[in-house]
């Protein structure tokens, strides 16, 4: 979408970078700290708790620690009010151009016996006010407020040229019949469309607000995505009736018990000789122990409640047990900090 | 003789003062960026257009950056500078 903000929202956006970026002079004086408290990296415990009260506890004095937690917390508790602030001040003006594009090839459907996960009652998840509901267009404020104008300037557009590249690792280049499990606002699912650009696309998403946002993104496009409202771990699908199940970033945002009941869904659903792509966060035993603590820590105050639990799993032992063969998991090899899980069904 | 010295603020409240200064640094910019804006206006116009949807050409997008980002790297020194 063509997006002109007005002026305040569009100058409150880009103080967020900015502002981000000037705080990033903090970084060496924190690692200045660190090395004059004595902190010995190998020394320190596995244990990510301990971890963390060992390092608060060397690092009680840092100023650079305590300003940085302090932008920080207005940083993540500000964000999101910033971009929908931005956005609702042109709604009016983009409402031609919303009922359009919700109207095209791409539909949205609720699973009938859809009801919210457990998991995410109450969740705000990056502390999103109300979390991905919580705005009847939360899905066009993520994506085209967060997303474009925020984190690809942050991050750069690398974050979310992954979301196509990582696709290269797969076995097959010819699959059919997709499912994204967590379609999100469609960046992912985007990227699937232009790698198996014959292939029939299908995703789930708990959010109906994120789906809108995809779907305005498929129709834009004139692609013809099936798109479902649902827990991806309780899809009801046929079995055997896809050939590719993919997920990008999504995992870190659930418990354990989701993570292993995604990859068993994904088996139930995958034709023999299909594949399963789950693309997300590494690890935490695949990070130095002080970059475990910043992730961790990060996560901590920054609305990932379930990052810890998840960074914890092995991925590629889940999808064994759930049957998958020729397992591998890996550091995405384009770049980025994604780590890639892939397996295959037997046939 | 001399009023007593006081502390204002309890250690509690230490947050709540950081955050109303980002807060007020982001309205300040606000302003300072619409500020320039209007100044562009009048020097290529001449008359007042409408400031809320007045959207910056390149060189205008490129002079405000440069600015912000002065500007907050002014604001993270003094933030960052330990004793002050």
């Amino acid at each position: 979408m063509d997006i002109e903000l007005r002026q305040r929202g569009r100058a409150s956006m880009d103080f967020l970078v900015s502002f981000g970026r000037a705080m990033s002079i903090s970084e060496a004086q924190l690692n200045a700290d660190i090395a004059r408290a004595g902190i010995v990296p190998e020394d320190l415990p596995d244990d990510l708790e301990e971890l963390n009260t060992a390092m608060e506890t060397a690092l009680a004095d840092s100023h650079a620690l305590h300003m940085r937690d302090l932008v920080f917390e207005w940083t993540s508790t500000r964000h999101g009010a910033v971009a929908r602030e931005a956005m609702e001040e042109i709604l009016d003006d983009i409402q031609p151009q919303l009922r359009d594009l919700s109207d095209g090839s791409t539909q949205i459907t609720t699973f009938p016996h859809f009801t919210p996960p457990d998991y995410l009652e109450g969740v705000e998840i990056h502390r999103t006010t109300g979390g991905w509901d919580g705005h009847p267009h939360q899905g066009l404020i993520h994506a085209e407020m967060v997303h474009k104008r925020y984190v690809t300037a942050m991050y750069g557009g690398g974050i979310f040229n992954t979301r196509r590249a990582v696709l290269d690792n797969l076995p097959r280049k010819d699959y059919r019949r997709i499912f994204e499990m967590g379609v999100s606002s469609g960046f992912h699912t985007l990227g699937l469309a232009e790698a198996f650009p014959q292939a029939e696309i299908s995703g789930c998403d708990v959010s109906r607000a994120m789906l809108e946002q995809a779907q305005r993104v498929a129709n834009e496009r004139q692609l013809k995505w099936k798109l479902y409202v649902g827990c991806a771990e309780d899809t009801r699908l046929p079995a055997e009736s896809f050939d590719l199940v993919s997920s990008f970033i999504l995992l870190h945002e659930l418990p354990a018990h989701a993570n292993r009941a995604f990859f068993a869904e994904a088996f139930r659903l995958l034709e023999p000789g299909g594949a399963v792509i789950m693309t997300d966060v590494p690890p935490s035993r695949e990070h130095d122990k002080l970059t475990a603590w910043r992730y961790d820590r990060g996560a901590k105050y920054g609305g990932e409640p379930y990052w810890r639990e998840a960074g914890l799993l092995d991925t590629a032992e889940i999808a064994r047990d759930c049957g998958f063969v020729n397992v591998r998991a890996f550091k995405e090899p384009t770049g980025g900090n994604y780590w890639v899980t892939i397996g295959e069904k037997p046939l | 003789m001399s009023a007593p010295v006081r502390k204002a603020l309890t250690p509690d409240q230490i947050d709540n003062l950081g955050y109303a200064l980002i807060e007020l640094a982001k309205e300040l910019w606000v302003m300072k960026d619409r500020q320039m804006i209007t100044e562009a206006i009048l020097r290529q116009k001449g008359v007042v257009l409408d400031l809320d949807t007045y959207q910056p050409g390149p060189d205008l997008t490129a002079h405000i950056a440069a600015e912000r980002t002065r500007f907050l790297n002014a604001f993270a020194a003094v933030l960052f500078h330990e004793g002050a």
